[in-house]
């Protein structure tokens, strides 16, 4: 199976089959995973399903232009879906949260605290930022992403660092949770 | 990105700074094993599985294999459903051992019970892991709450999704949460008063204080797995695009998953397939509309049976638990090659091909005309002593509300637009001074300022809406407004003014 990187979005995604797209795709993915989901567990379930669905339609995907944006908007579709929101309201009501992170890693506290409020912004603001200051995506290649223009990526991005600015200024313990 | 003002320069280059190593940090991270789909479905197909499976407990049902577990025969765990409710279509199956939990995590959760169980007294001690976001905020866990002090520590009792009785408590300074059935609060308070934390932030009731024939049954050290879908058990799922849903289980039967089963739903026995079994059912009121959920569970032929449902009746369930027959090997695979079929339909719409949502209100342009001020119906109520629930409407003509759940220093806030949930926040109950108003499910100010009357907000459209602050009863004069927005949406101005409309304290807003 042969993916066609050609925009220079990705590079090194070619030429491979869907274990080494897997394989590639997989670290590449995971932080906004992070950042939409919030925890490191929740995270790899999100990059698993995305990839899954990738994995089905793979006739299809391999041939897209670039595969892993695609699954990144699965990710985020999927991180905004009720179904979703309903299944993690269920991890909530079970109390899943209070497992540790998958294989821990290592995340400086300031760090985890930032994304962590990052994570509980409206998703399409949260990964307006997690596509932009994480993957450094272009706001043209986030408006791919989020399928909007990017007059609205720059307000996604905009709102969310005053919605930032807000909470970081204020107690640092608040969370909002738009699961 | 130009033009940042001061606010967002700084986030900006805290993002800047902080992106590239959050990147770092989880590309150390190992790679997970992928794992391959068995069936392919549609989203809301997914969804709904994934919340029978979780709901159901049969995750419980587990990864911890054994010598007397499925051996090389998986195809024991083979059953299909004759009899499915009208409307209902094959839409998934899970093959035994397909499934797996994420690796090295453990349940984190110690669970008790009887050998009655899925009746009788069940527990489940839930630690706090003392990572800061995933400690457990009593406010967040329930209703009803009810403050209390056990053996010197703070403690509450609440009432749980689906009528479980719980009890919070204080801990070493983490808050640790017990769960239960058929366990009265004083029987439930002497429990708690034993319990101790371990080291990995776990909890539990130490074995001098288990009475009444309780026994551990799932321990914190097992694999998430034993708690969430373990690889040892077949699953076949029917459902309609209208929310209707049946999930049959099969497995083998553990006293894990039979007090799981039991702490999930309120059971009763009843005759189920022919032979004694149990039946039940509660609302998931956090979905919307709140979906039923209904539970059949039996033991047969050295298994257990489970059915879960959603929107279906007592008489569908018991019939579809009746119509429970093994299916040949052979047909088994035939049942997965179609479902598997599904996977090239048109029905399917592709992840990220399907259209635009409406922006949310949070993505209009700022409004640049004249404000104008709107009068807002506003209703305050407060079912106990730690719940308080307000509720209007806007001038859009949309129902909002606000339910808020304190105990202590925290507090739990549910916004709903027309009965949708818009997301919740939790938090600590004080806010520092000149920090009091909170963004944004819901938009909320929570003040000690005695000079302060409202929270005046203008929104994306121009309407601007004043509302009174109230009391938060039993916080020592912490006084509280609220507003549900539709989307997660953000206002453009929120305001914490006095009587006299003096602006005390302003929330950057979107404009």
């Amino acid at each position: 199976m042969v993916i066609h990187a050609d925009n220079g979005d990705e590079p090194g995604l070619i030429d491979v089959d869907f274990d080494d797209f897997y394989l590639r795709g997989y670290r590449r993915c995971l932080a906004l995973g992070y950042v939409l989901a919030g925890s490191a567990v929740e995270a790899d379930d999100l990059v698993q399903d995305a990839f899954s669905i990738a994995y089905r339609r793979w006739s299809e995907i391999s041939a897209y232009d670039d595969p892993l944006a695609w699954v990144r908007k699965v990710m985020v579709n999927n991180a905004m879906s009720r179904g979703r929101r309903l299944r993690r309201e269920v991890l909530a009501l079970v109390r899943l949260r209070n497992r540790p992170p998958i294989a821990a890693p290592e995340i400086d506290d300031r760090d985890r605290e930032l994304w962590h409020l990052v994570s509980k912004l409206p998703k399409q603001q949260a990964a307006a930022i997690a596509l932009h200051y994480v993957h450094d995506r272009s706001v043209e290649s986030i408006a791919k992403v989020l399928e909007c223009s990017v007059g609205t990526v720059k307000t996604h991005l905009s709102r969310g660092r005053h919605a930032l600015a807000s909470q970081l200024a204020a107690t640092p313990k608040e969370a909002t949770n738009d699961d | 990105m130009t033009d940042l003002d001061a606010h967002e320069q700084e986030v900006d280059t805290l993002l800047r700074l902080s992106g590239p190593r959050l990147r770092t940090a989880l590309s150390h991270v190992a790679v997970t094993d992928f794992r391959r789909p068995r069936s392919r479905r549609r989203g809301w197909v997914i969804a709904i599985a994934a919340v029978v499976v979780l709901i159901v407990g049969l995750v419980a049902i587990g990864t911890n294999r054994n010598d007397q577990s499925l051996g090389n025969d998986p195809s024991r765990l083979y059953y299909q459903v004759n009899d499915v409710p009208d409307g209902l279509n094959l839409t998934s199956m899970i093959e035994p051992l397909s499934q797996s939990g994420p690796p090295g995590v453990t349940t984190m959760v110690n669970v008790y019970a009887t050998d009655a169980a899925p009746l009788g007294q069940i527990v489940s001690v839930t630690g706090s892991s003392g990572v800061p976001g995933q400690e457990i905020v009593p406010a967040s866990g329930g209703t009803n709450f009810r403050e209390t002090t056990i053996a010197g520590n703070r403690a509450a009792f609440a009432d749980g999704q689906s009528g479980q009785r719980l009890l919070f408590i204080e801990v070493d300074g983490h808050w640790v949460m017990l769960a239960s059935r058929n366990i009265d609060d004083t029987a439930l308070t002497k429990l708690a008063a034993g319990v101790t934390r371990n080291p990995d932030g776990s909890a539990a009731i130490p074995p001098v204080d288990l009475v009444d024939g309780l026994t551990l049954v799932l321990g914190a050290d097992a694999p998430v797995a034993d708690l969430f879908v373990g690889p040892d058990f077949a699953g076949i799922d029917y459902a309609n695009p209208d929310g209707r849903s049946l999930g049959l289980r099969i497995a083998e039967p553990k006293p894990s998953s039979r007090a799981m089963l039991g702490l999930e739903a309120p059971l009763r026995s009843t005759k189920v397939a022919g032979g004694k079994g149990f039946i039940g059912n509660y609302t998931f009121s956090v979905s919307n509309p709140p979906l039923d959920v209904r539970v059949a569970a039996w033991e047969r032929d050295g298994l257990a049976f489970r059915i879960t449902g959603f929107n279906v009746s007592d008489v569908e369930i018991l019939a579809a638990a009746q119509s429970v027959e093994p299916v040949p090997v052979a047909t088994w695979h035939a049942l997965l090659q179609r479902t598997g079929a599904d996977q090239g339909s048109t029905e399917t719409v592709p992840a990220g091909t399907v259209p635009a949502e409406p922006a949310p209100p949070g993505t209009d342009p700022p409004f640049t005309g004249d404000v104008r001020d709107v009068v807002v119906d506003v209703s305050v109520i407060n079912p106990s002593t730690n719940e308080q629930i307000w509720s209007g409407t806007l001038p859009t003509g949309e129902a909002w509300s606000v339910d808020i759940n304190w105990v202590y220093d925290s507090v739990a806030m549910q916004p709903a637009i027309d009965g949708v949930a818009q997301g919740s926040s939790y938090g600590p109950l004080a806010r520092s001074t000149g920090q009091e108003i909170g963004c944004c499910a819901p938009l909320s100010v929570i003040t000690a300022d005695s000079t302060a009357a409202g929270l005046r907000v203008t929104t994306n459209h121009g309407d601007r809406f004043t509302i009174p602050l109230h009391d938060l009863p039993g916080t020592g004069g912490l006084r509280i407004a609220v507003l549900a927005l539709a989307g997660g949406g953000g206002p453009q101005r929120a305001e914490l003014i006095d009587a006299d409309g003096n602006v005390l304290q302003t929330m950057p807003g979107g404009s």
